[in-house]
Parts: structure tokens; sequence; C-alpha cells
């Protein structure tokens, strides 16, 4: 199964590939058995370590994409997945210019299922003024009037608009009738204290999104889920303590109702609804 | 003075273009990112990349450092150098480094004005490395490669160094890359250095050389002068790739024929060499005329051979790989076969074991300009022959040419020329270069034998002892010939009767012997002497006016000779057989002749005074012919009172 990680820089989508793998290597899943791994998982053994030290997961570099290749037993079944881990930058270039990078296009062209990154935390998540307010002000000299209103540029576009913007130009490129979609938001211990279940946050901050998705059902199947793979926020330069728990123990996924489950679950998710979308075909 | 562009890219929304001196498209940004971004998977200090960038039409030359400094894990800083195509190959490549600075701050002004490149000292380089290096580059196994060096910094100075290696044409679009770890699928870069190897990629389109295990003793000799040249880029062989290499598989090739020219230049084999590699007249074409062509000044620039040399192996292999304005071969060979060298001459007389077509152009150009004396040694070849009946038939006219062949030589030679060349001006040029043999043998080849009489009697005047070899089985033909010619020189007759044995003078007219008796009647010579005798001999057996008036020139002479004793054999034998009175003696018998004639035929005493004159004073002082009661004795007292006056006797 062909699967396509999209989203913004700093989204999460690198993080999330080394905690499913960790997990998997590490055996902790229930519900999903590692059986086979079929590329270098250097990136992915240097990100675990990171994590051991209580330290980000580095960046994806623009020049050579990373990928998740493996051979998993779930659900009765054994599954070959393919995860490509390309650069935020990537999607960025490919919005702001209005044309797909290539080698971006090829992968969602014969992909299976998709999982739609947002980081909330991360600098790019923009949402969009709520109507009646003014748009963002630069700093500068003032008219008669107040601040001199910044030009727009594609880097305000809001989040929601973006993701949106992505899965209608997704229609065009996948060569499926029904695409698969888990859209995960990230660092999801950070929004505990506001938002009680990723749907209610998804509702709540990416409306539009909602919209699509439901309007789009039939070709966009969906489910929402809210990812911790650090499991708390990580302070600059502050190891782990002495009891902390190994990455893969503190790694943690809530479904869009806000009840617990494996961090393999939205891979998990996909995998059912590939059989499922296989077998009414 | 050249000016380089710079860009400074780093980590802000993402990793992008900071600041540069040159505007740079947001549709070509995307392009630039790949090749500015990196993952640091080992302690090394930066990566380097070089690349062209289509979308720019320029290289980009990159220097990549780890940006611990960033919060970002991952992010990088990168500083590039954007040269124009053009400057690839006139600017010193591996001094570019120098210009390379990281950020220190987030003040990026310095990276917004052009570059001005300087030079500055080389660090040294593994010999290793750059053994790795040359053989993984140009041994054509993959379209990529990878080299294993543990030290990537290190190995900066390396790439760079076979950057500039690289065949001009090619020099601006290779490209390569450093870095931690490499995998061995689909990469944009020709080469990469790499501290280790990654595992497995769904493709395997690489190939890998761990440049850190192999030994010396491994890599062929084409790839340590490779490396070499990279280690020492101001030597012979590194010149002799920035001047002619065109293709990476060409820089193989040179190194493969570099042996055949330093140390010791082996023209042939590396004729054979260029000739089989580079077998197109357009292919590694300045290479050939700079080894091969014409002058010893073009000669000198890749190897010290001399003309001749390089004109020999050029026969010898052909020059189907060379353009014939290039090489030139007929005007060299035009020269060389007046030069001291005698290799030309050497080749030529084994023309046989070349190529035909050299063989005959080494052929054609001998006929035309080979000295005479060389042509006529070698004129058993009968190709040379042919060539020179064609091309040069004039050498065959001239005397020094016949000289100069020996009898073998000059037997065969003159077969050819005598169908090509004209009777005459041959038979002039034999008898000038006292070929007695060759002319005897030019008569079997239906050499006019009248020429050759004539041509004889110019040269040599009365002297007839050539006649006898030249003329050797061929009197028939003389004597024939002389008959059945009406224009023959009387001075060629005279000889011809001399010569000739008496039935061939018999078979010839008493008319045609008038004119070159009348020229025996003054002469005393030997060959005069018996022509007169022999005419003598005919006349007196013969009754007719011609029979008189060939007494009438003959008379004088032989009765001068008799009674000096000096008659030859044969001019006595002659009389002896013809005269009247045989008891008497032979002057007897002379006066005898003249007598009946006298009394036969109406003489003058012109007649008479003609007849006597030439037979000497006391000859005709003491001559008596007639009786004082002689019907002619008046006409007798006549004519000698009248040849004795102006003695006073």
């Amino acid at each position: 199964m062909n699967i396509v990680m999209i989203g913004p820089r700093s989204a999460g989508k690198s993080s999330y590939a080394v905690g499913l793998h960790s997990g998997l290597v590490n055996e902790a899943f229930a519900g999903m058995k590692l059986v086979d791994t079929l590329d270098p998982v250097g990136y992915l053994n240097a990100g675990q370590e990171l994590l051991a030290q209580c330290r980000p997961v580095a960046r994806t570099n623009v020049e050579v994409p990373d990928s998740v290749a493996l051979i998993v037993s779930a659900s009765g079944a054994e599954h070959k997945i393919s995860i490509p881990d390309r650069s935020g930058e990537v999607l960025r270039f490919s919005q702001d210019l209005r044309e797909w990078d290539t080698d971006l296009a090829g992968d969602l062209g014969q992909a299976d299922g998709v999982l739609i990154f947002v980081n909330p935390m991360a600098e790019n998540f923009k949402i969009g003024a709520p109507v009646g307010e003014a748009g963002q002000q630069l700093p500068g000299e003032d008219d008669d009037e107040g601040e001199v209103p910044r030009p727009w540029n594609e880097s305000m576009t809001p989040s929601d608009v973006r993701i949106v913007d992505a899965l209608q130009e997704l229609a065009q490129l996948i060569s499926r009738a029904v695409m698969p979609v888990g859209f995960i938001v990230s660092a999801f211990d950070e929004l505990l204290d506001v938002h009680a279940t990723p749907g209610g946050w998804l509702r709540s901050r990416l409306p539009l999104v909602v919209d699509f998705l439901e309007t789009n059902a039939d070709q966009f199947p969906s489910a929402c889920f809210g990812v911790s793979v650090q499991g708390r926020a990580f302070a600059e330069g502050v190891g782990p303590d002495d009891d902390e728990p190994d990455p893969w123990d503190r790694a943690w996924a809530l479904d869009a109702d806000g009840e617990h489950v494996e961090l393999c679950e939205p891979l998990a998710w996909l995998l059912r609804q590939g059989a499922e979308i296989s077998r009414v075909a | 003075m050249t000016r380089i562009d710079q860009l400074l890219f780093g980590y802000r929304d993402g990793h992008e273009l900071l600041a540069g001196s040159v505007a740079i498209d947001s549709r070509v940004e995307p392009r630039l990112l790949p090749h500015t971004d990196a993952r640091f998977e080992d302690e090394s200090e930066h990566y380097l990349v070089g690349t062209h960038i289509p979308e720019l039409g320029a290289y980009l030359l990159a220097r990549l450092w780890p940006a611990h400094e960033i919060s970002r894990p991952g992010a990088v800083w990168a500083h590039a150098l954007v040269i124009a195509a053009d400057d690839v190959n006139e600017l010193d490549l591996p001094n570019l480094v120098s210009l390379f600075r990281r950020p220190s701050s987030d003040e990026f002004s310095p990276y917004e004005a052009p570059l001005i490149p300087r030079s500055g000292p080389r660090p040294a380089i593994p010999d290793q490395l750059l053994v790795g290096l040359s053989w993984a580059r140009y041994t054509a196994r993959a379209p990529t490669a990878v080299v294993i060096w543990r030290d990537v910094v290190e190995a900066e100075g390396a790439l760079l160094a076979l950057w500039a290696n690289q065949p001009r044409p090619e020099r601006p679009h290779f490209s390569f890359r450093t870095r931690g770890r490499a995998r061995t699928g689909d990469s944009p870069y020709q080469i990469q250095v790499a501290a280790t190897l990654s595992g497995r990629s769904s493709t395997e389109s690489a190939s890998v050389l761990d440049a850190t295990s192999i030994t010396p003793a491994e890599a062929p000799t084409w790839v340590h002068l490779i490396a070499d040249s990279l280690r020492t880029p101001d030597s012979d062989f590194a010149r002799l790739i920035d001047r002619f290499s065109d293709h990476a598989r060409s820089v193989v090739e040179l190194a493969q024929l570099w042996p055949l020219i330093e140390p010791t230049p082996q023209p042939l084999a590396a004729a054979e060499f260029v000739s089989d590699r580079f077998a197109g007249p357009e292919r590694m074409r300045e290479l050939k005329r700079a080894m091969f062509g014409p002058g010893p000044r073009n000669g000198q620039e890749v190897w010290r051979v001399s003309e001749s040399d390089r004109v020999v192996s050029l026969l010898s292999v052909g020059t189907d790989a060379f353009l014939p304005k290039d090489v030139r071969l007929e005007q060299r060979l035009a020269r060389l076969w007046h030069a001291p060298d005698p290799t030309m001459v050497e080749i030529l007389a084994e023309h046989q074991a070349l190529a035909p077509a050299s063989a005959r152009l080494v052929v054609l150009s001998a006929a035309k300009h080979l000295d005479l004396a060389v042509l006529a040694q070698m004129s058993n070849d009968p190709d040379l022959l042919d060539a020179v009946a064609d091309q040069r038939p004039e050498a065959f006219t001239e005397p020094s040419f016949w000289k100069a062949t020996e009898s073998g030589t000059g037997s065969i030679a003159l077969d050819w020329a005598a169908s090509s060349a004209p009777p005459r001006a041959l038979t002039k040029a034999l008898v000038a270069a006292e070929a007695d043999d060759l002319l005897n043998r030019a008569l079997s080849l239906d050499l006019d034998p009248v020429i050759v009489a004539s041509e004889l009697e110019k040269r040599a005047g009365d002297d007839l002892s050539l006649w006898p070899t030249v003329f050797a089985g061929h009197e028939k033909e003389l004597g024939k010939a002389v008959a059945a010619k009406t224009r023959v020189r009387p001075e060629t007759m005279l000889l011809a009767a001399a010569f000739l044995p008496p039935t061939y003078t018999r078979s010839i007219g008493l008319r045609r012997w008038l004119a070159p008796a009348k020229l025996a009647h003054c002469r005393d010579d030997p060959p005069a002497v018996v022509a007169a005798a022999c005419w003598l001999a005919l006349a007196v057996k013969a009754d007719s006016e011609t029979a008189r008036k060939l007494l009438i020139e003959c008379f004088g002479p032989v009765y001068r000779a008799v009674h000096a004793n000096r008659l030859e054999p044969r001019a006595k034998s002659e009389l002896t057989h013809a005269l009247p009175a045989p008891k008497k003696r032979l002057d007897e018998r002379l006066r005898k002749a003249l007598v009946d004639s006298m009394e036969d035929r109406d003489w003058s005493s012109e007649d008479l005074i003609r007849a006597l004159e030439p037979a000497g004073r006391e000859a005709t002082r003491d001559i008596k012919l007639v009786g004082k009661k002689h019907p002619l004795r008046r006409t007798v007292d006549g004519a000698v009172h009248a040849l004795r006056a102006p003695f006073g006797v």
C-alpha cells in the first residue's frame, strides 16, 4: 500500500514516521506487527535516538526524500507499506508556484491513502482571520488612517485553505475513485488543555477542511487523529529524566472522539479502508 | 576580470534562499534547494556540491554546513557560487573553495555582491583517493558512482581536481557531491564521495568503490596516469587531457595512449592505436593532427618524433582515420624523398608490406619525386616502373638514370622505357650513358637500329668500338633498316658499311652509298677506309655510272691505305676478292681496276684528279697507271701533273 504523508514543514511527518517505526521495531503495538523493513532505516534510528534524548526529530532535507518501506501484519493480513517522507518545502513550493513537484506528484498519483499533517504549534500554522477583523498589519510609517497594510503573499494563506487546496489538487492527480484521508493533528499534547478531542479541534480551527471532507466523503473518506510522538514538549538543552519512558512508550494517539488509540492507528485505519475499497471494487 | 555571483541558503520559513548577488526567479529557487540542503550524518564540518543548473544556465558550486545554532534541528547553511558556463573552462576550479564563507550572524549583506576569484595554496590530496576517484569516474559501469572515503572534507580537493580534469565540453555539466552517507540508487550526481554507504536502495544504479581499501596494484595503469594528472595539473599528460579530450571515454583512451607517447615515443603503435580507437576522421581530429600532421612544429606539440617516422607510421596503418587535409601525405612524401634519412627508400623497397592504398601512394610519389639515381637502383620493381612510365616517363630519357642502373635492374626498366619513352630520346639517353648492353637489349625491343647507329655516330664519331656489342645479333636488322630508310645520315651509313658484314652492304643499292662515299673520299680513318674498300669492291664488280662514281670517291683513300700498309683485314679481303689481276700486288690491282674503268667509261681529267687526290702525295708521284702509248696517257699525265703542281714536283 502506497501512503503519502503531506503537510507543511514542521507538521510532524518525520516525527510520526520515526514514532511509527520505533513502535513497530519495539513491538509496542498490539494491533500491528513488523514483518520486515525494506528501506534503509538509518534516519529513523537517528530520529529515535533524538527522541530518546528528549530532542526533536531533525527536519527532512529537501535533497533526498526519506522513505519508510515496511511489511507489517495487521487485521490478520500482511501489508507492504511504502511511505515517502518528503520535506514540507516541497509542498509549499508546489502550492506557491501552482506547479506540483514532479516527484511528489508521482507519489500522489500512485497513492492508496494519504495522511495529512498539521502542527498547530508550528510558526507556519495560520488560521484565517474572522470576518470583520482588520487584515494583518506591517510595522511601518503611519499614515493618517493608521499603519500601512502589508501586501498579500502566499505565505499568508491560512492553513485550512492550503489543505483544501491540496485536496482539490489531489483530486486531479489521483487515479483512484476513492482516496482515504487520515488527518493527523501533531503535538496534540499541547492542545489537551483547550481541546478535548481532535475532531473538536478540527471543527473549531479548520472548519473549511471539515466542510470539504464531509462534502466529498465519497471520494475522500476521512478520519481524524491527534498524535503526540514526543509525548510532551521538550525544553531546549534539557535531557530525559531518570525515569523517562522509552520513546515508543511516550508516544500516544487519540481518535477523533478523544479515545486513546495506538500510534499506528492512522495507518491501521488506512489499511482497513484500503481493504474495504478493494472489497467493494 | 571574472566575477562570480553568489547565493546564500539557510533555514527561515523552511530551507530557502536568504540572500544573493543575483536575482533568482521564484520558479527556479525550488530547483536549487535539493543541491543546497543536506542531512549531516557524520562529523564532517561541511559538504561540497557541484552541478549544472539548466534553469540558471550556469554551474552551482556550493559548500554546506550544519547550522547547529538554528533552533530547527537539521537546518543547514549553504554558500553557493553561480558560475557562468563559459567561465567553467577558464577558472582555476580547485581554488574556488577559497571563496566560501559560512555565515556567522544574521547579517547577509556580504553575500549580496559578486566575488572575484583569487588564487591560493591547494591542499594535499591522498594518492589513494585520487586513484579511487579516477577509477570510479572513468569506469563506465554505471551512470553514477559512489566512492567511499572516511574524510569527506579531505575529498573536496580531490573532487575539484577531478572536475578540473574533465574534458572541456563536459566540464560545465559535471556533477559531484560529498555526503556522510550515500545510497546506491538514482542520483543526479555523476560521482559522490561518502563516508559510508547506506542500505540497499530500490534501484541499484550506482557503482560503488571503496577507495580506502584499494591497493595500487589493483588499478590499471591508465587509472594511475589519470590520478597523476589530477595531482599534477601542469604535467604534460594533464595538458594533453585538457587540450584534446572531448568525452570521459576519451580521457581513458588518452591514458591508454600516453605510454606510447612517453617516455619513449612509439609512433607506429601510436598510429595503430589512434586509428583503431578514434576511427572516424573527425574523432579526436586535433590530437591526430598534432601527432601525425605535417611539419616538425606540429609534431612537437605532443611528442618529438621525426617527420619520416610519422609519415611511415601513417603509411603503415593507413589513413582512413585521418582527414586527408590534416595529414597531407603526398606533399610530405615529396619532401621526404630528398631527406638524408634513407627511411623512405627502405619503405619503398618494402612497399608490398603496406596496405594497398599506402603502397600505391608511396610508389606514385617515388616515381614522381625520387632522385633518378636512386630510382634507377630500384627499377626492378614493376609497380614502381609502372608508376614511372605513367607519371614521369621522361626519367627514361635521362642518361643519369641508365648510368645508375645495374645490369639486372636496367634490363627490367628497359621493358617499360621502350613502351613509354620517345624512341630517339631513349636511345640518346642510353647512348649517352654508354649502356651498350642495354642498347643491344633495346634493339630486341624493336628500337630502331638506324636511330641507334645514328646516335652512336653522333656521340662517338668514327669509333666503332661499341658497335659490335650494341648490334650483336642485330646486324640483320641494322642492314635492313639502313636499306629501308631513305633518310639516313651519310655518317651513319659510312659506319654501317664499315661495320656490317658484306652481305648487308651488298644488299643495298650502290646509289645509297654515293653520299657516304663522298664522306669517305677525304678521310683516312679506318672505318672510312674499310667502307671505301667495300664500296670499291662493289663498284669494281658493277658496270654502271654509279659504280664509276663510287670508284672515283673510293679509289684514293683505299690506295693510300694500301700504299701505307694500313688496310684493315676486312678491307683487304673485300678487295682481294673483287679486284682484277689476282696475281698482282694489291696496289697494282687497284690501278688496274681504275684503268679498266677509265677504258670502259668516259672519265674526265677532273674525275681522275678527284680519284687520285686522296691517294697521297707520294702515291701521286709514283703512280703509273698506263704506258706512254696508251690512249689514256694524256689524260693521266694531265691529272697527275695537276696533282703534283701544288707541291712543286
